[in-house]
């Protein structure tokens, strides 16, 4: 790399500095309307504009949104530098809507101000009425990307990655109230030699709370003389409002970091694990609280 | 998930960073191997910075915006590929303005508007029409237009032909702009925005524009009005596909089958669908008689069983 490379670059981040301070995901962050995210999975992303929650589902309605300039055709609307925190203005996509579950969600963006909100959820009737011909002082078809362009290219390529996102959703398990969980088939103080655990662990694993990795259910299964299944069935599902909770993009960040080169979902499912073992009784549980005890898995983690 | 060195470099200086100048740098080195002529003329440095000033802080927003290093390095190469095709066009987009604005200059038919950069028809009135984009092409589509390669390599558009062309669409939009003019000529005929060579159309010379208005093109490699119902032409037009257009043709009714094939997705899918008509369309003259060859061109593609491609 030269000396003229390098003082080049100095002089453009100067030039263009970001628009905002990028700052980490906080542990308070909430999804809310008007906020424009990085939605992701594996190697498909889109910006998003989020027009509407459905907390309970964990879904989002949005729009498909682009960073890049010259980006647009007829059906996208251009919000300009004043109505947006981004200098570079923003084209939304008003009648494309999609709705992405919360798992696909990451990273806010930036937040549009309520006003510019209404005008996309309003769109196309707040569209300045425009006659279809002009005074010929601007062409006419002006905004149109050419087949084979660069804008093209980058519209294709964001409806197709949106609808790539929309395919991915979570099981959610939905525990019947009574069911019969299936008992452990080894007990207390053969399964503390069996895999060297202590007493307190051996525990969390009888009440199934603590599901054990493939490995080492295969070896309490060869112990108790039974087939594996019989030992991974008695793990209980999460509750499911701990599974709720995980899917929040506050833990994104960290489940993307622990899932490394493994599917998300099993990230996320083995975070679950822990916050569940942590708690010490399963009544009074609630979205609060389960945020606070994954905060002390990692809490505890990182010490 | 990966490293996350070029956010964490822009938190603490409030910048970007070495990791973003690099990841940059690399980008570009890759993605300017797609673009050969382009690469003989410019250092994949150079463009890598004119890139930078150019998308200013949309880019540096966006690249701050991707939650760890591969994803802006991914995004990276999606603008920095947008960018660079729309390089390589900007010239014969301008040339393909040019020569449209002379071909007009010249005919009789035309003359200026009182609106600066528009033309209407000389003995029309110089006010607009409502019209739809979609009407204006389909008008376009119908007139036979011969589309030819001179001993340049430049794209020919038929004497006499696109004047009548641009007759019928300036009797229907009234008056319009020039822009919009080239727009839809640069719909009608793809070709005209093709360059294998990017220098090519830098070569042009002056008397290569006379040569275009006083002589027949040489090289006529495309279908006659005479030969419309031989079947040589439908095997012209199928030698002059590309794999991706030919099996676009073939699931023209199937985007979604397209887009399994192309391992694509949907949108892609319906767009080199349209590159494709317009090809077609092209090639065939007009609508009509790209409608008559249809069947021959699939029933050929059918025979050809093409391997998919791997573009």
């Amino acid at each position: 790399m030269t000396n003229e490379i390098e003082d080049r670059w100095a002089a453009l981040v100067a030039q263009f500095p970001p628009s905002l301070t990028p700052r980490p995901a906080g542990i308070d962050d909430e999804v809310h309307p008007g906020q424009l995210r990085e939605a992701i999975w594996g190697d498909v992303e889109a910006t998003v504009l989020i027009i509407d929650v459905d907390d309970e589902n964990a879904e989002v309605t949005v729009n498909p949104v682009s960073l890049e300039p010259g980006v647009a055709d007829e059906h996208s609307l251009l919000l300009a530098a004043e109505s947006v925190p981004l200098r570079g203005g923003v084209a939304v996509w008003p009648q494309v809507t999609a709705i992405l579950s919360f798992v696909v969600l990451d990273g806010l963006v930036a937040e549009l101000p309520d006003d510019a909100l209404n005008v996309i959820r309003r769109w196309p009737s707040t569209a300045r009425s425009e006659p279809d011909h002009t005074d010929g002082s601007r062409p006419r078809f002006g905004a149109e990307p050419l087949p084979g362009s660069g804008a093209a290219l980058a519209i294709d390529d964001l409806l197709d990655s949106v609808d790539g996102l929309v395919a991915i959703r979570p099981t959610r398990h939905h525990r019947s109230p009574g069911a019969r969980k299936p008992s452990f088939p080894l007990g207390l103080s053969d399964l503390i030699m069996t895999l060297g655990v202590t007493q307190s662990e051996a525990m969390s694993i009888i009440r199934g709370k603590r599901a054990l990795p493939p490995g080492q259910a295969e070896i309490v299964a060869h112990a108790a003389n039974v087939p594996v299944a019989d030992v991974t069935a008695a793990a209980l599902p999460l509750p499911e409002e701990l599974e709720r909770e995980l899917m929040e993009p506050r833990w994104r960040t960290v489940i993307r970091q622990r899932s490394g080169a493994r599917d998300e979902t099993e990230a996320r499912e083995e975070l679950g694990r822990s916050a569940f073992a942590l708690a010490a009784r399963d009544k009074g549980a609630g979205r609060e609280l389960w945020r606070q005890r994954i905060l002390a898995v990692l809490v505890a983690e990182s010490a | 998930m990966g490293a996350t060195l070029i956010r964490d470099e822009a938190g603490a200086t409030g910048q970007l960073g070495p990791s973003a100048l690099a990841m940059l740098l690399r980008v570009f080195e890759d993605e300017l191997h797609r673009f050969p002529g382009l690469a003989s003329i410019e250092t994949a440095d150079d463009l890598a910075l004119e890139f930078f000033a150019d998308r200013g802080t949309s880019w540096v927003d966006t690249v701050l915006a991707a939650p760890d290093d591969d994803t802006a390095a991914r995004k990276t190469r999606k603008w920095a590929r947008n960018w660079l095709v729309d390089l390589v066009r900007t010239t014969p987009y301008g040339a393909l303005r040019d020569r449209l604005e002379k071909r007009l200059q010249r005919s009789s038919l035309f003359r200026r508007s009182s609106v600066a950069h528009n033309w209407c028809l000389a003995d029309g009135e110089d006010t607009d029409r409502l019209v739809s984009f979609d009407t204006l092409y389909a008008t376009a589509s119908e007139v036979y237009v011969e589309v030819t390669v001179d001993a340049g390599g430049r794209v020919v558009l038929g004497r006499g032909q696109l004047e009548e062309m641009l007759r019928r669409v300036l009797e229907a939009g009234g008056r319009l702009h020039i822009a919009d003019l080239t727009y839809l000529c640069a719909r009608r005929f793809p070709s005209t925005l093709e360059t294998g060579d990017w220098l090519t159309s830098r070569n042009v010379t002056a008397e290569m524009e006379e040569a275009e208005d006083t002589q027949e093109a040489h090289d006529v490699v495309f279908a006659t009005a005479t030969q419309v119902a031989d079947s040589r032409v439908a095997q012209t037009i199928f030698d002059q596909l590309t794999p991706t257009q030919r099996l676009a043709l073939r699931y023209l009714q199937e985007p979604n089958e397209l887009a399994t094939y192309l391992g694509v997705g949907r949108s892609t899918a319906y767009s080199q669908i349209k590159q494709a008509k317009a090809r077609l369309l092209e090639l065939a003259g007009d609508r009509a008689r790209s409608m008559q060859v249809m069947t021959d061109v699939v029933a050929l593609i059918l025979d050809d069983r093409p391997a998919v491609p791997s573009e």
